[in-house]
């Protein structure tokens, strides 16, 4: 117990990083489901939604958190802002008795109960398909969120406790709940905001990277259950694998808000979108129909170069050309999305004796 | 400053039994920036106004197994919202008597601090005690090396200020000798090392 309330964190360990290909998002939020029934069903996480996928511009889950600060300035943790219960809303009880039981099926419509915390009044995809711009050139995207379980993680190093920690076999940041005081400083630093708090159990708590799937070789949940098939995992130094093509090699997949300065693992294949239509209805090929300044904020500078070649790519293919980095992106085979992560679920011995271990051996592990 | 251990038997769960046992008062003062265990918190907690809990009134009493420890403190008349009121006791350890209780302990000479936190409703399930090590202010952790004697609190509001009684295991303040003092106002966000603390140790009778 040396090191409590100091960083641990190094580079050069081995990464999972995930890929994101935003052009093949619908937004169905299966990988947000996924997720919810998988890790946050118990008390206290009604309102967790360790995944989200939010529509593009929008505030975003929680509300407005691009603005809440956190992350590195000058290579110093900035002061961040603690995200309320109401601005993350969600976790909702409906009025079931009274539409269902209550005599009132005809006068009364089913809607969250109003406790009067404000929790109602915004939810983990309440902007849902606004956007942006005017008719006819109006345009969104969406964009799935997840903790980044960055390479310079900051809300390990807020953390009082050390309850937080990157650990070195898979750089999956993760926290002891059994340390974890629910001081929530975490939830300052994170500039993502992508960290909850159980009211219940008093500790804070975010994705775990599906680290015991990972253990056995399964992908997170997320990722395996995408139908839109755009979700890759892998190692981030495997040469061999689309990660590190697509992330190092043709630097397409840009981690979002590089400048929040914690170097995510998560990466994004940023969205091409239809040209412009002018007045007349004639199509402006010069011209996007998302704004290029709007993704340089999302996900900097880097984003003009990727989409050049993303561009670049679709003429070869055009032209009868092969492009390796779409056969990539395309994805034929599903299971070249996961890596070394292919282990289907399903296979596993799930017997009782088995989990028992398993839990035993994940709890040893994380103390 | 020192405070005498009464001899007399306590109820955790009636607020009054401590009785007539003459209160100290203890001064608080708010915990240094300059010692907060991470640059974060230094950073994002310079310059504000934190440590707001200015004095703390301590009773101390016995049973000879247990000691038991009541702390009154005026409550805010700010709501809470995301955090709670809390308050604890420290001790300071046998090789840390030189050491300024400010930090409540470091990481090279850790301190036992016993807290009581208020629970919400939804918290009702949760112990209102935790007993911890703590390495500095903030780095707390769960106390593995607790002994058969469990840390047990409780608290309510009584006429706008808090009556807490802690509870632990005797043998810890007869080995210490001298106490500290830490509380939270958890309606300005006060936790982990942003707080409020005795600046110097009391000496225990």
């Amino acid at each position: 117990m040396t090191e409590i309330g100091q960083s641990k964190v190094q580079h050069g360990n081995p990464q999972v990083a995930m890929v994101f290909d935003l052009n093949k998002c619908m937004g169905c939020q299966t990988c947000s489901i996924a997720c919810k029934v998988l890790w946050t069903t118990e008390p206290g996480e009604e309102h967790q939604w360790w995944m989200t996928t939010n529509t593009q511009p929008g505030l975003g889950t929680p509300k407005g958190w691009e603005d809440m600060g956190g992350g590195y300035k000058n290579g110093e943790p900035a002061e961040g802002h603690q995200p309320t219960r109401a601005e993350f809303g969600g976790g909702w009880e409906f009025n079931y008795d009274e539409v269902f039981y209550g005599g009132k099926g005809r006068s009364v419509h089913l809607a969250p109960k109003d406790k009067g915390d404000d929790t109602t009044k915004w939810g983990m995809n309440w902007d849902e398909d606004q956007g942006s711009g005017e008719y006819p050139n109006s345009y969104y995207f969406y964009l799935p969120r997840l903790c980044n379980h960055c390479t310079k993680p900051v809300c390990v190093s807020a953390c009082p406790s050390k309850a937080m920690y990157k650990r070195t076999e898979d750089g999956a940041v993760l926290r002891d709940e059994d340390i974890c005081q629910g001081s929530r400083f975490c939830m300052e630093a994170c500039p993502y905001k992508k960290i909850y708090f159980n009211y219940v159990r008093d500790i804070a708590q975010h994705c775990i990277l599906c680290f015991p799937r990972l253990e056995e070789n399964v992908a997170p949940a997320c990722a395996r259950q995408c139908p839109g098939r755009l979700v890759f995992v892998g190692m981030l130094d495997d040469e061999n694998g689309p990660i590190h093509k697509l992330v190092n090699e043709w630097e397409i997949a840009l981690p979002l808000h590089p400048e929040y300065g914690t170097e995510p693992n998560i990466f994004y294949i940023p969205p091409l979108s239809p040209y412009r239509l002018n007045e007349d209805m004639s199509i402006d090929e010069e011209t996007p129909r998302i704004p290029p300044e709007y993704l340089e904020s999302l996900f900097g500078p880097k984003v003009h170069g990727a989409m050049a070649k993303l561009k670049g790519e679709l003429e070869k293919a055009r032209n009868n050309e092969t492009s390796e980095m779409l056969e990539t992106l395309i994805v034929y085979n599903w299971l070249d999305l996961f890596g070394p992560f292919t282990t289907d679920p399903s296979k596993l011995d799930r017997t009782p004796d088995k989990v028992a271990v398993t839990i035993g051996a994940t709890r040893n592990k994380q103390n | 400053m020192s405070i005498k251990i009464h001899e007399k038997n306590i109820d955790i769960n009636d607020l009054a039994s401590f009785g007539d046992i003459p209160a100290v008062n203890i001064e608080l003062t708010k915990i240094p920036v300059d010692v907060q265990p991470n640059k974060y918190i230094k950073n994002a907690y310079a310059n504000k106004e934190y440590g707001q809990i200015k004095s703390v009134d301590v009773k101390l009493a016995s049973d000879k197994e247990r000691l038991y420890v009541n702390l009154t403190f005026a409550d805010s008349e700010i709501p809470n919202t995301e955090f709670q009121d809390s308050v604890g006791i420290f001790f300071c350890s046998q090789d840390g008597q030189s050491d300024s209780p400010v930090t409540i302990g470091s990481l090279e000479r850790p301190t036992l601090l016993w807290q009581w936190k208020n629970r919400t409703e939804l918290q009702k399930n949760l112990s209102q005690a935790k007993d911890l090590e703590s390495f500095g202010p903030g780095v707390f952790i769960p106390n593995t090396n607790s002994g058969s004697v469990e840390v047990v609190a409780n608290g309510e509001v009584v006429n706008g200020k808090w009556n807490v009684i802690i509870s632990g295991d005797l043998l810890a303040v007869q080995k210490a000798k001298k106490i500290g003092i830490v509380a939270w106002d958890g309606s300005n966000n006060e936790r982990a090392g942003i707080g409020s603390v005795t600046s110097s140790w009391i000496e225990v009778d």
